[in-house]
């Protein structure tokens, strides 16, 4: 899913704007900051990425001021194959 | 921050930081390069004073535009500078090293190629000079 934390944020419009098909929500940036961990105030590389595995995990996170790695299809792809092969592997 | 207990192919990491270091490092010293490359190239081919003056406006036209695409696509960042400026200096330490760049009739397939006479090639200056001679005096220039 997708959390924009900008002011002024309009979800709905961003997401029939770019046609997508997983939930787009909003949130304010302390909340944003209160969920990443990171101290209010402080500047935020957008995007930010979180990746959350099935008993609620964080497995992997942008630092600070963003993580392009984190940014790239494959490495996700491959990252979310890594997760997957350790839940069926319990 | 990413999970280190879990197993994650290396190959998508690999592929996107060899990607990352072309675009931050490699590009910068390529356009460097490639924009004295043509810059000097073209003053030499000005100064010959024997190209029509069409071919002078194209090639000084790509150039130009190839050296502001470069810049258009460039990463901009402190850390391109010492790349960009290496790519610079190879590029003008190459140019200063060569002597004369001809396009001999190639004997066998008959087509012009683009030959290099560096400064340290005595033989090649030497026959270049020759060459020269022998056109001046059959009055071909």
């Amino acid at each position: 899913m997708e959390v924009a934390f900008n002011q002024g944020a309009d979800p709905a419009r961003f997401a029939g704007r770019f046609g997508m098909t997983f939930p787009v929500g909003s949130a304010s940036s302390a909340e944003a900051h209160a969920f990443l961990g990171i101290p209010a105030g402080e500047r935020l590389g957008t995007p930010q990425v979180v990746v959350i595995d099935r008993s609620g995990m964080i497995r992997a996170q942008s630092e600070r001021l963003g993580t392009p790695l984190l940014q790239t299809p494959e490495y996700l792809r491959s990252l979310l194959r890594a997760i997957f092969a350790l839940e069926s592997a319990r | 921050m990413i999970d280190s207990t879990l197993t994650v192919s290396p190959l998508p990491a690999a592929i996107f930081y060899l990607k990352q270091g072309f675009w931050l490092y490699g590009w910068p010293l390529l356009i460097g390069f490639l924009t004295i490359i043509g810059y000097q190239t073209l003053g030499r081919v000005v100064m010959l004073g024997t190209m029509k003056w069409p071919v002078v406006f194209c090639l000084a036209s790509i150039v130009s535009m190839f050296s502001l695409f470069g810049w258009v696509t460039m990463v901009r960042s402190i850390e391109m500078i010492p790349f960009y400026g290496c790519g610079v200096g190879l590029a003008s330490a190459t140019m200063s090293r060569i002597y004369a760049i001809t396009m001999p009739i190639h004997a066998r397939f008959g087509v012009r190629t683009v030959r290099v006479i560096w400064r340290g090639d005595r033989e090649g200056i030497r026959q270049l000079q020759e060459s020269l001679r022998a056109r001046a005096a059959s009055g071909m220039d």
